[in-house]
């Protein structure tokens, strides 16, 4: 490979739900990534579809909700939200009442996105 | 021979993750291949801490990562929003804060995740350590 070439394209793949340190920086570097016009697509994977869930309090918490960031991730470039359709189905999230456009993966076409990947990042 | 970036998350003494990244970058050079950049992130600041004091038997990490970076001139980015977060600042930062010390180790510059975004796309390989 060659430093010289057209951007490289990057999965930022992330495991934990929207109230771990790990979710933010996952979104953090996409969006970096998406500014600096990486191809850069965000997978969602087990407990991490719950950032999916709308209308998420952090107030009581005294916690940032990394929630409210996804919608900002199209406007950064970010290419897709991709997801996890089986956790999706564990978790009673359905793709229509997430409020950011989702492409839910079942496990064959997860397969095959991993299997085409150079780059992967996981959170 | 090939260039690597390697990616620190891990801080010293909590985990296996610096120790061995710290490993891997000496083999690398020792190896004959280059490293683009070291890019400590989250709790991995901490490898950058001129306050680390660990016991005489046991390797002092932040002072080896420094020998390192300033044996073979590498650069070794921080970055600046984990580092804020955890204590870790330059004296520039310590200025804008108003803070009455700084303890970033020299060799170690404070910087932004546009630079990992930019390592990713400089080096054949990109290698991570976590906790």
């Amino acid at each position: 490979m060659s430093g010289q070439q057209s951007s490289r394209g990057l999965l930022v793949i992330c495991r934990k739900s929207a109230w771990q340190a790990s979710s933010a920086a996952a979104l953090e570097l996409a969006m970096t990534a998406g500014v600096f016009e990486v191809p850069v697509s965000l997978l969602l994977l087990g407990e991490a579809v719950l950032q999916l869930l709308p209308n998420q309090q952090g107030t009581p918490l005294q916690l940032k909700s990394v929630a409210r960031q996804l919608p900002v991730l199209e406007l950064c470039g970010v290419g897709e939200i991709l997801a996890d359709a089986e956790a999706l189905a564990r978790y009673a999230i359905a793709v229509e009442s997430c409020e950011v456009s989702v492409h839910a993966l079942p496990p064959a076409e997860l397969a095959d996105l991993l299997a085409r990947q150079h780059n992967v990042l996981v959170f | 021979m090939a260039t690597f970036a390697v990616v620190i998350q891990g801080a010293p003494y909590s985990s296996q993750a610096a120790h061995s990244a710290l490993l891997f970058c000496e083999a690398v050079l020792a190896s004959g291949h280059g490293l683009q950049r070291l890019f400590f992130w989250q709790d991995g600041v901490h490898n950058a801490s001129a306050l680390c004091t660990p016991p005489q038997d046991e390797r002092n990490l932040p002072r080896a990562w420094q020998q390192l970076i300033s044996a073979h001139g590498i650069d070794a980015v921080v970055c600046v929003a984990s580092a804020l977060r955890r204590g870790i600042v330059d004296a520039q930062e310590a200025r804008r804060y108003e803070l009455n010390a700084s303890n970033l180790l020299p060799g170690f510059v404070l910087g932004g995740l546009g630079q990992l975004v930019d390592a990713h796309q400089q080096a054949d390989r990109l290698v991570t350590f976590a906790p």
